[in-house]
């Protein structure tokens, strides 16, 4: 598993990002882990704006946790803007959400996500669908040439 | 030219009167009341114009109960457009409350996660400090209590999907449909033994969805509600009537107490306290009948079991099965 890939988890409540934070640590996913907190900083964080021009700080992920419901701009407003990016056409988008409406399913999927997971209702859950991403997204999926 | 009399005056009042009033008012009383007027007024003008003092055929006689003619139109206009726009804003304001109520059910599953991940963290990381204090219990139970509002939540979100969402129909084998739910509900799967399909299935018009969380719901109450060390038993048939069919599930259970058949179609009601349960199943059953043009019902005698029944329309002899089909690829 190569090191370097980043994660970066779009999530607006702190709890969730509190417990997958756990859950990558009960995983052992040891890859650099980035949070942002909102739609348009999401897109500022991939697009490399002003206050994350420091690619080294904050490297561009390989795969993006997304949250749908977002302030100022949508999970899928943010996964939308990425799919027009030839610059980021690698990168891994699952979308991470409590809605299990088919209308939100059926339009991540027609921008381009993924996958999409419902966020799980337990400790044990979360760390269950950690292990597997771990080992699907971040091992056994080829990851397009990002370095 | 004295054309105004008192007569005249009268005239005028009777058809400026209703329809200011119903300008004004758009409540039904007033405007059931504002119809019958203006029926009354449609005929009063013939009479009127028999009784008035001017010559019948005068030019001026025709055009006073032309006026009340269009006093009496004007009157319905205005009812029926009130009507129309007190409906509009009833349903807008309806969807309003539907949408509102769908968003909060789903903002407060966050909180309720978030309760019961951190009850789980204290559980797991400070097991050793609970042990023999009734601190374990406390959080075990804080941790349950949320898996049971999380599954109310996501019962209420369910029946309100079904409330407001398109339900379209189409023909249905519920035969196959029931059985491979039996095969593959985890639920189900345990009692499958117990579960029997007997006789032919004809065709349903039906929504795949909606039929699937009726039957998911029939057959799991069946299973759920028998008395303690008691195996279920659970018969589905269909029996063909006109241009309907009632699909039948008996259990062998606990049965429902006479008077109690139509509550337990109700959102919210349990009649049994020693099970588990949200008191939306039959809820969710009912609203999905309805959505599919269909009707619901129960009968049933305290510790004899009950019959539950559904009645959908009959799907077209003429149909198709298309290649696609997943239900019918099954055979």
């Amino acid at each position: 598993m190569n090191q370097a890939l980043c994660i970066l988890y779009v999530e607006d409540d702190e709890n969730d990002v509190f417990f997958m934070q756990r859950a990558l640590d009960q995983a052992g996913v040891t890859n650099p882990f980035r949070v942002v907190n909102d739609g348009q900083i999401a897109i500022d964080y991939l697009a490399g704006a002003a206050a994350f021009a420091d690619r080294i700080q904050f490297p561009v992920p390989s795969l993006v946790l997304l949250d749908l419901k977002l302030p100022r701009k949508s999970g899928l407003q943010v996964l939308a803007w990425v799919r027009q990016q030839p610059a980021l056409l690698g990168v891994v988008i699952i979308v991470l959400s409590s809605s299990s409406q088919q209308g939100d399913i059926e339009q991540a999927y027609a921008l381009g996500a993924n996958a999409y997971v419902l966020k799980p209702p337990s400790e044990q859950a979360r760390t269950d669908l950690v292990r597997a991403i771990k080992a699907f997204w971040l091992t056994f999926n080829e990851k397009a040439g990002q370095h | 030219l004295d054309l105004i009399t008192d007569y005249e005056y009268s005239m005028a009042l009777l058809y400026l009167v209703p329809v200011a009033m119903t300008a004004t008012r758009a409540v039904l009383r007033w405007t059931l009341a504002m119809v019958v007027y203006a029926a009354a007024t449609w005929f009063l003008a013939d009479y009127l114009a028999i009784a008035s003092p001017m010559p019948r055929q005068s030019a001026l006689s025709l055009v006073w109960i032309g006026l009340i003619r269009l006093g009496t139109l004007a009157v319905v206009g205005v009812v029926v457009l009130r009507n129309q726009r007190t409906l509009q804003k009833l349903r807008a304001a309806i969807a309003e409350l539907e949408a509102f109520s769908h968003s909060l059910a789903h903002d407060m599953r966050a909180p309720l996660r978030a309760m019961r991940s951190y009850a789980e963290i204290l559980i797991r990381e400070q097991s050793p400090a609970l042990e023999k204090t009734p601190g374990r219990d406390y959080l075990q139970r804080i941790v349950s209590a949320c898996a049971r509002m999380d599954t109310l939540i996501l019962d209420m979100l369910e029946y309100s999907r079904l409330a407001r969402g398109e339900v379209p129909l189409e023909p249905v084998d519920a035969g196959a449909l029931v059985r491979r739910m039996v095969a593959s509900y985890p639920n189900l799967q345990a009692h499958q033994s117990g579960i029997h399909l007997e006789g032919e299935f004809p065709l349903l018009l039906a929504n795949k969805a909606a039929l699937v969380q009726c039957v998911s719901n029939l057959l799991g109450n069946a299973v759920k509600f028998v008395a303690p060390g008691t195996t279920p038993q659970v018969r589905v048939w269909a029996e063909k009537r006109d241009r309907t069919v009632r699909l039948w599930f008996e259990d062998n259970g606990i049965g429902i107490e006479k008077g109690s058949e139509r509550r337990i179609f109700q959102l919210f009601q349990r009649l049994n306290a020693g099970y588990e349960g949200t008191g939306v199943g039959l809820g969710i059953v009912r609203k999905a009948v309805e959505r599919m043009g269909g009707e619901v019902g129960v009968e049933s005698e305290p510790g004899q079991g009950s019959r539950f029944w559904l009645q959908l329309k009959a799907a077209d002899k003429h149909y198709e099965p298309s290649p696609l089909h997943p239900l019918r690829r099954r055979r």
